[in-house]
């Protein structure tokens, strides 16, 4: 296996079960705040909250398409764009899971706040604050946690959206200044930041062995960012997203930030720790709309019941509580991970984006469904809610891109892994099945869970060596065999994290006092063992080939290539 | 100036109601709590005085459960300077006479030049508190003040009296007023406050196990509110309408 300089307790829990091994030492205890973190948190959620109910209009928001400048004002004084700044800059300090769980009490306020705080706090000064030199960050942070510079990431363009590495934006050396040129596109906050973390390729710095380079900026709009138009968007209306033009942009050396052709790791670093700030956001519109399913579903009567009586509205209240349950442990575990220094959580993160804007997804479908033609009506949240929550599936990596993500480095460490073992026929032997890790223990009343728990990390094992087997060093290629397997990660991420909290729950309340936490968490582990289940059957489907022809038709005939007769 | 603000943690006012299965007390489970809506009125009264003199010195005093502190540290973010937390697990289910007593013995020992409470929380509703207070420190009180401010040694404060009109009172200092809305907004606790809360001090007092003098017998629901009726369509209705808001809904 790859070694790493952080101890072993502190590496990824993932990463581990395409090995077919599950780390309970570092899943149990499920995390928790302490007291004091929890108290600060409650204050800053409550006078967000309140700050919200005097003052942001949701709908109005989505019709403005802006956030009011007196809402940005207001939420600067608040200390809204501080809470992720560390203290010796004026900031709050915030742990991740103090973070990100302020991530969810915005995105039950409104849509477009929570895109605008996170391309801010998430991803805006992250560069800056991790990578940054002491006085870049003497010089920047205060002001950044005041609200004083609002910031942006601005790394996707034209041409470069999930390849990252395509860049086109050029940075060239002028005596010590750097120029900047280039067009970037999709930047948040991109219409009223005034400071931008910018990536550039820096073509100077390039050698002949064909290896780009890219290095990372930190950039006032004052050196002559321009930004264009506001794009007109199906939701997140309230969110600034605009192209930015560069044209010989003139910045100092000490803009750049880290080394010289290092900024694609840094990109990476920002997106990877910060995808859990996205889940979190999709965390709380989901709860928000089985409230709002809930509450409608009991009054609306038809038939003489209310239609929450009826099973096909019962069987989309219980998927979604399932869902969103399995979601909420998952997140809260990772960021728990992040604030117990694990610093490998990139596909944990990600595992959580996936899931998180597709649960969101989901549930925000079923919500529209529950109200009829009222949910299709702009009289009631549904609608707006639909349109915002559509670009999380496409935007902070795409979904396809993240399943490639993880699958590509879970059978990296598993090939890392056989590559080191002395036996020659390490991988037949997985492929023919390896034997289940021991189940992590629980409360008996999920111990059938943790079972098939360990039963699904196994098949997970099997799968993945069998498709390395088989595809050898082509596998990347091999999309729809990635997807399956990463999302059977996903699944066994999930049950994971659902039975952590729940023994943790059981424990300190016992299995009565913790009935409800057992319902859900029995309901979640079994539904998410199912979706393993069908993620590894899919790789024996036979009909695959039937698929990828008929999708070959189509691009050939850019229609589908039939008539009626 | 020593000014003492005397605040109530209470259910958020829009918390689902639910009673306890004891018949006599709110089920607590799920509740979030706040500082009672009228005490942040007194506090953002408080407040202000020690804006235009920083001599003020504000303290907040509270009977509240031991867990409770997030209130307490809310009101310092505001902008209090410290605070005096009585402990007792029992505080949301004490009569008004008991908690009176327990916050009355608590401000004697720290002494206070002014003593300002909400004029009522937001939980039972019974608005005795404030008086009670006055009448255990043996000051002088007035109910439902609008506005205050300090003029020498005395706190001028006005209130609505009956028929619309507004009385304004000079009260010699020390003394206790009850406060209602006014026009002062309470303010929000905004990051740096709340970075300054941290190491403001709260000092704990236990709360002398005193005998409540009434307990509640019973805690019910109010009734479903019946469904609304349609009584006509346009102007035919209208006489039928009148009618109902004079004779049923009695608001007319």
């Amino acid at each position: 296996m790859t070694s790493t300089a952080s101890p072993a307790t502190l590496s990824s829990l993932v990463k581990p079960l395409f090995l077919g091994q599950l780390r309970s030492e570092a899943l149990v205890p499920y995390p928790t705040m302490s007291a004091d973190d929890a108290e600060l948190l409650a204050m800053v959620q409550d006078n967000v909250a309140k700050f919200a109910a005097d003052h942001i209009d949701p709908a109005a928001i989505d019709q403005a398409h802006a956030i009011p400048q007196e809402v940005l004002d207001g939420l600067a004084e608040l200390g809204l764009f501080g809470v992720a700044v560390p203290e010796e800059y004026d900031g709050l300090g915030m742990t991740n899971t103090q973070y990100v769980k302020l991530c969810e009490t915005l995105a039950t306020l409104d849509g477009a706040v929570p895109i605008m705080s996170g391309g801010h706090s998430t991803i805006g000064i992250k560069a800056i604050q991790l990578f940054g030199t002491d006085a870049q960050k003497a010089r920047y942070m205060p002001r950044l946690a005041s609200g004083e510079l609002k910031a942006a990431f601005a790394l996707s363009e034209a041409g470069a959206g999930s390849d990252a590495q395509a860049l086109r934006c050029t940075a060239t050396r002028d005596g010590d200044d750097w120029l900047l040129n280039g067009n970037k596109l999709w930047i948040t906050n991109g219409g009223f930041a005034d400071v931008f973390t910018v990536f550039a390729r820096t073509p100077d710095e390039e050698r002949d062995d064909g290896r780009i380079s890219i290095t990372c900026f930190f950039v006032e709009r004052s050196a002559g960012i321009v930004s264009e138009k506001e794009e007109e968007k199906l939701g997140i209306r309230g969110s600034s997203t605009v192209p930015l033009l560069f044209e010989n942009v003139r910045v100092p050396a000490d803009a750049v930030i880290g080394d010289v052709g290092k900024g694609f790791k840094i990109a990476m670093h920002v997106l990877n720790a910060g995808r859990t700030g996205l889940s979190a956001n999709c965390l709380g519109s989901s709860k928000v709309l089985i409230e709002e399913m809930a509450k409608y579903t009991n009054e609306r009567q038809q038939f003489g019941l209310p239609i929450s009586k009826f099973e096909l509205i019962q069987q989309k209240l219980g998927r979604c509580a399932q869902d969103v349950h399995a979601l909420e442990c998952m997140v809260y575990l990772t960021t728990g991970l992040v604030d117990r220094g694990h610093k490998d959580i990139a596909l944990e993160a990600a595992l959580c984006k996936i899931f998180g804007t597709e649960t969101l997804w989901s549930v925000v479908n079923d919500a529209v469904q529950c109200a009829g033609g009222n949910g299709f009506t702009t009289d009631y949240p549904y609608e707006r809610m639909l349109r915002d929550a559509r670009v999380n599936m496409i935007f902070e990596g795409t979904n396809e891109i993240l399943r490639l993500m993880v699958a590509k480095t879970g059978l990296g460490e598993l090939g890392a892994a056989l590559a080191g073992s002395t036996t020659g026929d390490a991988l037949d032997k997985l492929v023919r099945g390896s034997e289940a890790p021991d189940p992590i223990e629980v409360p008996a009343a999920l111990q059938r869970d943790a079972l098939g728990l360990s039963m699904g990390i196994a098949t997970l094992a099997q799968t993945s060596a069998a498709a390395l087997a088989e595809h050898g060093k082509d596998v990347g290629a091999k999309q729809l065999v990635m997807a399956a397997l990463a999302d059977q990660v996903l699944a066994l991420y999930a049950q994971m994290a659902v039975l952590s909290r729940a023994k943790l729950v059981v424990e300190a309340k016992g299995e009565e006092g913790a009935a409800a936490e057992l319902l859900l968490a029995r309901g979640a582990c079994r539904r998410m063992a199912a979706r393993a289940k069908a993620a590894a059957d899919s790789l024996r489907d036979p009909d695959v080939g039937l698929l990828l022809e008929t999708a070959a038709a189509v691009s050939d005939s850019e229609r589908v290539p039939t008539e009626a007769p | 100036m020593k000014i003492m603000v005397c605040v109530k943690r209470v259910p958020a006012t829009d918390s689902r109601i639910k009673i306890a299965a004891d018949g006599t007390s709110l089920d607590t489970t799920s509740i979030e709590w706040i500082v009672s809506p009228y005490d942040e009125f007194a506090l953002e009264q408080a407040l202000q005085i020690k804006d235009a003199d920083a001599d003020t010195e504000v303290v907040i005093v509270s009977l509240a459960p031991a867990a409770a502190t997030k209130e307490l540290r809310t009101c310092l973010a505001m902008g209090a300077d410290s605070a005096i937390h009585i402990k007792d697990d029992q505080a949301n289910t004490r009569d008004a006479f008991t908690t009176a007593s327990a916050l009355a013995d608590a401000i004697r020992d720290a002494g206070a030049d002014l003593i300002l409470c909400g004029k009522m929380a937001v939980d039972h509703d019974q608005g005795q508190v404030g008086t009670l207070l006055a009448y255990k420190l043996d000051l002088p009180c007035v109910t439902e003040v609008r506005d205050l401010k300090i003029d020498g040694n005395e706190v001028i404060a006005e209130r609505a009296g009956g028929g619309g009109t507004k009385e304004t009172y000079a009260v010699p200092l020390p003394a206790v007023l009850t406060v209602t809305k006014g026009d002062k907004e309470p303010r929000y606790a905004n990051l740096k406050g709340i970075m300054k809360a941290k190491k403001k001090p709260i000092e704990e007092l236990e709360a002398a196990a005193g005998a409540d003098h009434m307990t509640v017998k019973v805690m019910e629901l109010p009734p479903e509110r019946p469904a609304g009726r349609i009584v006509g369509e346009g102007v035919d209705a209208v006489s039928e309408v009148m009618r109902l808001l004079r004779e049923e809904a009695k608001v007319l």
